[in-house]
């Protein structure tokens, strides 16, 4: 063979191996609107105001309890799940989960009847440690951490968490996890590859958004070098997860996104705010996600603490976060109506003195239930369950004293 | 499934050019299968799990060329020729530094602009280096073969990124490229030493610094 050839062929070769169009199996972002949450079926006039709350609490008291996150796993059935161990960051933290099943009757339950006669949450298990993670992964994995349910349009339970192999949470890298019977088994879990430099630093914390094409939005943030939120764009495909990611802004000032869908391409995301500012920053978006604003701060105080918020049936939105500029000691809930200004507290959950309320997590069931879970003292999970008549009775009586559901 | 072999692959190359590099630094003492033996231990099993696996806990993506060079390094004594010669491994210094100039740092942050994510799903990536390969193969230069692998990796999924840059790029090969780059002289001195034996008279000839 001549070199000319030769050359030919090995050029011909390369440029097919390059050139030919791949078989496109990702995410392609802002081609597909937000899917908003559908409204709570009618039932011919105002509800009455339902507020209940209760705990998850392990069968023996464990040292730490974090970052709780809630998923509705089919309707009227809920799964929590968080991570747990005898400190943050320790070994022998797991992921945890538990299941709450018929929350219809939540929306049902007579006054006269307490939260435990209603239902309860199943006794905790663990659904990923570190011993887990290195067998199914087959890697080195030291630790687990932050984890978070979500189910997708076919009702396969997803589970995502972080696992990290050296260092602390910088060293983070997203699993994924899929259980086809609403987190009974699990399929095997995989690695999502997010990031060039050793594939570490990216973590996991506030609820996906759903899209009309059937995917998932997912607000996850960088920790190495920058801080920054970042959307995940995943694709459910059999028991796996295909992502993409984009970014929702540079530098190293603000992590932890919370997004809120406001209409088919419209969201508000609100970011926990690492600066001396001490506010909770937003961003926004009007292509779907694909390109935000940069961040701006809203008038309500952020301790460098993470936040939630859910879009109420009435285009409001209502936020569960840390009043203060300085501290963890409360938890507190407060809307405003558009999302952006004139926020309005309702009520105050929970404030003590040197305690921690942290990491809240909010969703609304199909039943219009609102329910929100946070670590409560880093000891338990608790869970507050309240609906919209609740909420707006709230906004005509401002909280006068802690423990909003006895106001 | 393919993608789970990779790693056995890519740590038995970073373990046998550590050696590779300890022969020469202490005068090339040591048989030239050395390095080859090193090399096999990542995949002794260690609780189940070859010792490579157990590594790729700590940096799941070494690229393509970074593996190529190694073994490069790590298997011309052995096999008595080398694939890259000078020539080759300056194009390969250049187009590490230059990726990952490109890439780290605002993959880092730096800016509100995410280069990483352009390997998703913008076919940019793959015509540049699609058009490079075939230049440096038109001129006979051996990394166009390495970038040549690179596209049959990536065409066969071989690693468990769906990103292109992960296939071309990684810190370690960024690094190594910027003080190749940086120190020419002695990076000259010292892939000369690696990757050739004294006692072969044929093989490429390498310019002397």
């Amino acid at each position: 063979m001549t070199s000319l050839t030769r050359r030919t062929l090995l050029t011909a070769v390369a440029s097919t191996l390059w050139c030919w169009p791949r078989e496109d199996e990702e995410v392609h972002p802002g081609e597909a609107s937000f899917q908003l949450a559908a409204l709570p079926p009618d039932t011919g006039g105002p509800d009455e105001p339902l507020f209940q709350d209760r705990f998850i609490e392990h069968e023996t008291e464990v040292g730490y309890v974090h970052c709780p996150s809630l998923c509705e796993v089919s309707p009227g059935s809920l799964a929590c799940a968080w991570y747990a161990g005898t400190r943050e960051g320790a070994k022998d933290v797991g992921v945890w989960l538990s299941d709450l099943s018929q929350t219809a009757k939540i929306a049902t339950a007579s006054p006269a009847e307490t939260p435990s006669q209603v239902t309860s949450w199943s006794v905790p298990r663990v659904i990923m440690d570190r011993a887990i993670a290195t067998e199914e992964l087959d890697r080195y994995i030291r630790k687990v951490g932050n984890a978070l349910l979500f189910t997708d349009a076919e009702q396969r339970l997803w589970l995502i968490y972080v696992s990290i192999a050296v260092g602390g949470w910088s060293g983070s890298s997203l699993n994924a996890r899929c259980s086809l019977d609403q987190g009974v088994t699990w399929q095997q879990s995989h690695r999502l590859s997010l990031s060039p430099c050793f594939n570490i630093s990216e973590l996991v914390r506030a609820a996906p958004v759903r899209l009309t094409s059937g995917e998932i939005g997912l607000p996850i943030y960088h920790e190495f070098v920058g801080q920054f939120p970042e959307m995940l764009w995943l694709r459910p495909q059999g028991d796996r997860l295909s992502a993409t990611k984009t970014r929702m802004a540079g530098g190293h000032s603000f992590i932890q996104p919370v997004i809120v869908p406001m209409g088919p391409q419209h969201a508000i995301a609100y970011l926990r705010n690492l600066t001396s500012a001490r506010r909770i920053s937003y961003q926004e978006t009007q292509d779907a996600g694909l390109t935000w604003t940069s961040p701006q701060s809203l008038s309500l105080p952020n301790p460098n603490s993470s936040m939630a918020a859910v879009r109420l049936s009435n285009g409001s939105v209502l936020m569960a976060f840390n009043d203060s500029t300085e501290n963890r000691e409360d938890m507190t809930l407060a809307v405003s109506a558009d999302g952006i200004r004139d926020w309005q507290r309702i009520s105050v959950l929970d404030r003590v003195a040197k305690e921690f309320f942290a990491y809240p997590y909010l969703t609304q069931s199909s039943d219009g239930v609102i329910h929100l879970v946070y670590s409560w003292k880093m000891k338990k999970v608790r869970h507050v369950a309240f609906n919209e008549a609740w909420v707006a009775q709230q906004l005509s009586n401002p909280p006068l004293a802690s423990n909003g559901g006895l106001l | 499934m393919i993608e789970w072999y990779y790693p056995l692959l890519a740590w038995a190359a970073v373990l046998a050019a550590m050696a590779r590099g300890l022969q020469v630094l202490f005068g090339d003492r040591g048989p030239r299968w050395l390095p080859l033996l090193v090399g096999v231990v990542a995949w002794i099993p260690v609780a189940g799990l070859p010792i490579a696996r157990w590594l790729h806990g700590f940096n799941s993506n070494l690229s393509i060329p970074l593996v190529a060079i190694l073994l490069n390094a790590s298997l011309s004594p052995f096999c008595g020729r080398r694939w890259l010669d000078e020539r080759a491994l300056r194009a390969g210094l250049w187009f590490g530094a230059s990726a990952g100039v490109i890439l780290y740092p605002m993959a880092a942050g730096f800016g509100a602009f995410d280069p990483y994510g352009l390997g998703w799903h913008w076919p940019g990536i793959e015509l540049v280096v699609g058009g490079l390969a075939v230049m440096l193969l038109w001129r006979g230069n051996a990394f166009g073969w390495v970038l040549l692998v690179t596209g049959v990796a990536w065409r066969m999924e071989c690693m468990e990124s769906q990103n292109v840059w992960d296939y071309l790029v990684d810190p370690v090969y960024f690094i190594l490229s910027l003080i190749g780059l940086v120190a020419p002289r002695r990076r000259i001195a010292i892939v000369d030493r690696v990757s050739s034996d004294p006692d072969l008279s044929e093989g490429t000839a390498v310019p002397q610094p």
